[in-house]
């Protein structure tokens, strides 16, 4: 406490600060410093929040594995179909419609 | 034992919220008062504090001396409420208003309730520099020592004390006649 002169001049009307003043004020400050600014949360709450992202890049690597796997599947086709005649030619064999069909449906696919 | 402002300050920077409110609620009567002299309306006032420390937080890192946090804290809701004022479009050096006016040359019969009082020292204290508005709402309003607001404020206790006697003749002048100040001090 300030000694109290004569000089002191009553400013009591203006209000001073109170406690329950300070206390809402420094909870508002508090709760938008809470919201810009989140505690660290649990591993598997982190984990949890990356599901996501997480799909959205699974997605992305699912396509190009198909877009990779894709000519890779066709050169094996044919080079299986190509296989299968050479060995026809080989032992003779006449391919039946039936077999001419398979063969040549899996090198088109 | 009360632990000090540079390991509060350390504890906040690396994101422990409840030692920076520690800090808040140790320095939060020198903010509101230096917010107040700003402003001069208690919501506004409080409006000011608030902004000013969520910057705080947010600047913590800038915060060179931790040591002195509280007269680093207090330079920004000072800044905090000068900005405000500016955007209200608050005037505090304007020429008393009528209101006021009747304090400075009035009648001592003047019946006078706590509003217009509140009003008449509000015109009074705009009258005064900025320092030392916080100096005389320091030391008249919240009985802070001269030590003290010497050591918030960073000046020298001296320049706290003519700071202080110079405002208050000034306010004296301007609330001379009043009923108020002759049934107050008796």
């Amino acid at each position: 406490m300030t000694e109290r002169g004569d000089e002191w001049i009553d400013l009591s009307a203006l209000g001073g600060p109170d406690p329950l003043q300070a206390d809402a004020v420094i909870a508002k400050a508090m709760a938008r410093i809470g919201a810009a600014s989140p505690e660290r949360q649990p591993l598997l709450a982190e984990i949890a929040a990356w599901w996501r992202p997480g799909l959205a890049a699974a997605i992305v690597l699912f396509a190009l594995g198909l877009l990779l796997a894709r000519p890779r599947s066709a050169a094996e086709a044919i080079a299986s179909a190509e296989t299968r005649v050479l060995e026809w030619a080989a032992s003779g064999h006449i391919p039946s419609n039936g077999e001419l069909l398979a063969t040549f449906q899996g090198d088109s696919r | 034992m009360t632990e000090s402002d540079a390991s509060l300050v350390g504890r906040a920077r690396r994101g422990d919220a409840a030692a920076f409110e520690l800090l808040l609620r140790r320095y939060f009567r020198a903010g509101y008062l230096v917010a107040m002299a700003q402003l001069g309306e208690r919501a506004d006032a409080e409006d000011a504090c608030q902004d000013g420390f969520v910057k705080a937080w947010e600047q913590l890192e800038q915060c060179r001396e931790p040591a002195r946090f509280a007269a680093w804290l207090l330079r920004i809701v000072r800044n905090t409420a000068q900005n405000r004022r500016d955007y209200l479009h608050v005037r505090r050096t304007e020429p008393l208003d009528d209101d006021s006016a009747g304090f400075v040359n009035g009648s001592a019969e003047r019946d006078l309730d706590r509003g217009e009082l509140a009003r008449a020292l509000h015109a009074a204290l705009a009258t005064l520099r900025p320092i030392q508005r916080e100096i005389v709402l320091m030391h008249d309003l919240d009985d802070w020592p001269h030590a003290r607001i010497a050591a918030l404020l960073e000046i020298s206790e001296l320049m706290s004390r003519r700071q202080l006697s110079d405002a208050r003749k000034q306010l004296r002048v301007l609330l001379r006649g009043n009923a108020w100040e002759e049934t107050e001090h008796d």
